[in-house]
């Protein structure tokens, strides 16, 4: 398959920006905290569901989890 | 009609026809207007749930409006900006048209009734409020836009989030499920799952909003990119 989702994920980029993970809301010590944990795959069950709502929807979250996991 | 940066000699070659039809050259009109352009554009919204009638219709218009200023509207040419092929264009200008001609039919119930014939081309030409599409909202991207995001609504957050960091920012299976404590087959299983939720989700929106519009999963996927091309 052609990456179907990479389509679709720019589509909602372009079309529907609020909802393809461009907002660009700085993240708050919390959140931070909680990245890490996740890129260390520490992250208790519980938090889950808000980290992963906050990596759809904000663009600076990927950001820090990416650069988490590079470092 | 302005001429986009990256020009291939091929939209060059379409933008300098549609500049001579518009001027009157009609070896270049009927270049454009060919009939293998408008089998195509009438199978197309064939295929996609217009009746014989309906497609022969919304094709006649749009070569109409290809051409001609009506209304106070400018030649619809005038609009392609040479981003995608033209005729990408027209097949969209063409979709859209089906779409908000059977919508304002759903709303109606009926096509208006005080009328002495029932010739299916003065039905459309009674239409109130006709606007061109792309003026003011291209109605396919609503409809792709609307369906996708009742399905990423519905879906868990956490299973879209994996998914969407091994395929959209290309992260390892592996290193993702060391994230979230999961096995990498875990991992691959719910990226299997998570795209077959989306796929159905979206196809029954699309369903549920449209119920007459026939369009394959490989078509929805290939009007977000065009979309995307096009506006992007």
């Amino acid at each position: 398959m052609t990456n179907e989702i990479d389509i679709l994920d720019r589509f909602l980029q372009e079309f529907s920006p609020e909802v393809g993970g461009r907002s660009s809301e700085a993240l708050t010590p919390a959140m931070e905290s909680k990245l890490r944990q996740l890129s260390t795959g520490e992250l208790p069950e519980g938090d889950r569901m808000e980290v992963s709502r906050e990596l759809l929807t904000n663009q600076n979250a990927i950001n820090f989890l990416l650069s988490q996991l590079d470092n | 009609m302005e001429e986009p940066k990256d020009t291939s000699a091929e939209t060059l070659e379409e933008l300098t026809r549609i500049k001579a039809a518009l001027a009157g050259d009609e070896v270049a009109a009927s270049a454009i207007r060919c009939p293998e352009a408008n089998s195509r554009l009438e199978a197309v919204l064939r295929n996609r749930g217009a009746s014989a009638t309906e497609a022969r219709d919304i094709t006649a218009d749009l070569w109409a409006d290809c051409f001609d200023s009506r209304d106070g509207r400018r030649p619809l040419l005038e609009k392609f900006s040479g981003k995608g092929s033209l005729g990408a264009f027209l097949t969209r200008t063409a979709l859209n048209r089906l779409i908000d001609y059977k919508r304002r039919q759903k709303f109606r119930g009926q096509l208006p009734g005080d009328r002495d014939d029932a010739e299916p081309g003065d039905a459309f030409d009674s239409l109130p409020g006709k606007d061109l599409p792309g003026e003011s909202e291209d109605q396919l991207v609503g409809l792709l836009r609307d369906a996708m995001l009742a399905a990423f609504t519905a879906i868990d957050p956490e299973k879209l989030a994996i998914l969407k960091l091994v395929k959209v920012h290309g992260l390892d299976q592996e290193l993702v499920g060391r994230m979230w404590n999961w096995s990498q087959s875990k991992v691959s299983r719910n990226i299997s799952a998570v795209m077959e939720e989306v796929r159905a989700t979206t196809m029954n929106e699309l369903q549920r909003i449209d119920p007459w519009l026939e369009l394959r999963w490989e078509d929805f996927v290939e009007l977000c990119k065009q979309s995307s091309d096009l506006f992007g």
